[in-house]
């Protein structure tokens, strides 16, 4: 065994790293930093949130759109949450590529893989906190799956919502956790972590096996120094360009947000839950939410007692590698796959096809043809509502669920006194409002989701034609 | 493994690509903490920028008054004394506070008084045609002068007018 290795280095010199510098920054370093950032923005964004059920998006609300520096608070705790998790998976890969779990770094990587499970504890806890109806949708899930644990599912349960309903206790729990227990446990195992890697150092390329080391400070410091500043700018990016949405208020008896997919690195969970051929296994939800999980955790942290033989160079480590990749594999086709489905992209593809103005009236409709117009429109309409969460506000055109908290916009009336759309709103106005809400009329409250981008002059005239033009369909022909 | 002894620290060991020279080490080391000097910097800026508005926010926004509405003049009867409401937008609630109307004993002005003692912010209560503070006894008159305890200001008057019937008070 090197110097470097059994520690004697470290005893000689002080903090020591291995001469031979690969070319790879230090993604732990780098994962330590953002959620030195994440932690330094969520202490003060914890003076404005409230972790009740009617308060709480509200209270996010109002720091992001009125607070002066919010939404730039919020961004950053958001994304820096979620640059964590992926500097801290590359970093784990990185390690397990070169060998890096083995001895003597076993304990390290047990600790390593802890903090990774405390980051993501973080990401999970934080994103059902903010009180609009996906977060609710996710306390449902963390229900669900608590109360299908075998023998104690009842009280898991109710130790994880602090009562039998979701409610504004299991908020402050889930803040509690977010804001006090994680953070302690992080920093204790930051500790543990810096004791142990006192003496090692970073973890060598697996086929540095030299004895050469350098002081610390010298190792590639300037290297992680830059690439720490691209992650910043990275960072301010994304806090810039794709600010973390809020969607609309949590209802309980509502009819529920119409898309409500978890975070990122939970989606290949919820695919897992979604597919009919696995719903038919014994306590379906447990085993697929909380087992398998679970499992693939056990499996990451007892790592370097399952492959205890020592070689390092990957050429060697044949089933190792194919475990892994396996395993990372069906984790990313599950993700993938949970993506795909999420409205948002499907309609980005939709729309664009078949958006166009095609310029026909409600007198043009006869035959076929315009059956197949009809179509057209209606699934071109259908998206573009979709995908600017119309719904989540109004009830659209006599649909089973939609908000209330705006007009109910009804193409055709009823006779029980639901105006037409047309008797409400002239064309004038509605491409006013419509093509611009938060300029034409900002008082309403009216504002687009977050992700759906510009309202374009295609979209406002596919709009414009199904609200205006089109024709009722052939049941309902009383109009 | 043997001590080294120390005198002979790091360079020995130090071997690979890079020029080993005093010189260079040295401006190598320069580099690295200018490098972190601005790393630190860039980090405080990004982090600390919005932690610094958003906490200044509350303290550099709010204080404005606005005209509210205190029912009408027709419900409040020459020389009597009754409470009113007035919204106070407070982080991100609408929150309500209380205050007093007095009428005077002839004619149609009104006088509008915060409920806040002004020595030390109790709630005070209207009885026997005095404002009573429950915290350390202070007394004000109906005019709202201080007159026992250790109350030594006036309470707070807002603005009022009258708008047709109605009385409207700036709080
Ligand atoms: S607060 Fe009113 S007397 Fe002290």
């Amino acid at each position: 065994m090197s110097a470097y290795e059994d520690g004697a280095a470290c005893r000689r010199h002080g903090l020591v790293a291995p001469a031979r510098v690969d070319r790879w920054p230090n993604f732990g370093l780098l994962a330590l930093m953002v959620a030195a950032g994440g932690l330094l923005s969520g202490v003060f964004l914890s003076f404005h949130y409230a972790p009740t059920m009617e308060a709480a998006r509200t209270s996010v609300l109002h720091l992001q759109e009125r607070v002066t520096g919010g939404a730039w608070l919020r961004g950053l705790h958001h994304w820096a949450g979620n640059f964590a998790i992926v500097l801290a998976a590359l970093h784990g890969l990185r390690l397990f590529w070169h060998g890096g779990f083995k001895k003597p770094r076993r304990a390290l990587w047990v600790i390593g893989c802890l903090i990774f499970l405390v980051i993501v504890g973080f990401a999970y806890t934080g994103y059902l906190l903010t009180g609009d109806e996906r977060a609710y949708a996710g306390l449902g899930i963390m229900q669900a799956v608590a109360g299908s644990t075998p023998v104690v599912g009842e009280a898991a349960a109710r130790a994880a919502l602090g009562g039998d309903a979701i409610s504004s206790a299991t908020l402050t729990r889930l803040y509690a956790v977010h804001t006090m227990v994680l953070p302690i446990i992080l920093v204790l195992l930051l500790g543990l972590f810096a004791y142990f890697w006192r003496c090692l150092g970073p973890a060598r390329h697996h086929a540095d096996t030299t004895d050469e080391v350098v002081p610390l400070t010298d190792y590639a410091l300037r290297r992680d120094l830059i690439a720490g500043l691209a992650i910043l700018a990275a960072l301010v990016f994304f806090a810039w360009k794709f600010p973390p949405a809020i969607g609309p208020q949590a209802d309980p008896i509502g009819p529920g947000a119409p898309d409500a997919q978890p975070e990122w690195f939970l989606l290949w969970v919820n695919e897992l839950l979604h597919m009919d051929s696995l719903a038919s296994i014994p306590n379906a939800t447990f085993v697929l939410a909380g087992l398998v999980p679970g499992l693939l955790v056990a499996l990451g942290i007892g790592l370097p007692l399952l492959f205890r033989n020592p070689e390092r160079a990957p050429g060697k480590r044949k089933p190792e590698l194919i475990l892994a990749a396996v395993i990372l594999l069906g984790i990313g086709i599950l993700g993938a796959r949970a993506a795909a489905r999420a409205p948002a992209t499907d309609a980005e593809t939709t729309t664009e096809t078949s958006g166009g103005e095609t310029g026909n009236g409600p007198g043009d409709n006869s035959g076929s043809g315009a059956d197949s117009d009809a179509e057209t429109l209606n699934a071109a309409a259908s998206t573009i509502l979709r995908k600017f969460k119309c719904a989540s506000c109004h009830v659209i055109d006599n649909a089973e669920d939609g908000g209330d908290s705006g007009p109910m916009l009804w193409r055709f009336g009823n006779k029980d006194g639901i105006p037409k759309f047309g008797d409400l709103y002239t064309r004038a106005y509605f491409r006013a409002k419509v093509g611009d809400p938060e300029k034409f009329w900002p008082d309403t409250g009216m504002v687009y989701a977050k992700r759906a981008g510009p309202m374009t002059p295609e979209k406002l005239a596919t709009l414009e034609r199904w609200f205006f033009d089109g024709a009722p369909t052939p049941k309902s022909g009383d109009d | 493994m043997t001590q080294g002894t120390p005198s002979s620290p790091a360079p020995k060991h130090r071997t690979g690509n890079q020029p080993d020279t005093q010189v260079d080490t040295m401006n190598r080391r320069g580099f690295t903490k200018r490098l972190a000097k601005m790393f630190g910097a860039v980090f405080g800026a990004i982090f600390g920028l919005p932690a610094v508005a958003t906490l200044a926010d509350p303290v550099l926004g709010g204080g404005a008054s606005k005209w509210v509405d205190a029912g009408t003049l027709a419900e409040l009867a020459p020389g009597a004394v009754k409470r009113f409401k007035y919204p106070v937008q407070a982080g991100w609630e609408t929150r309500e506070e209380a205050g007093f109307l007095m009428r005077a004993e002839t004619g149609d002005e009104v006088v509008a008084f915060s409920a806040r003692c002004t020595h030390a912010g109790c709630k005070v209560r209207f009885k026997d045609d005095e404002f009573h503070c429950p915290c350390h006894g202070g007394v004000f008159s109906r005019n709202g002068d201080p007159i026992a305890g250790p109350p030594t200001v006036p309470l707070v008057r807002f603005e009022t007018r009258l708008d047709q019937d109605h009385i409207k008070v700036k709080a």
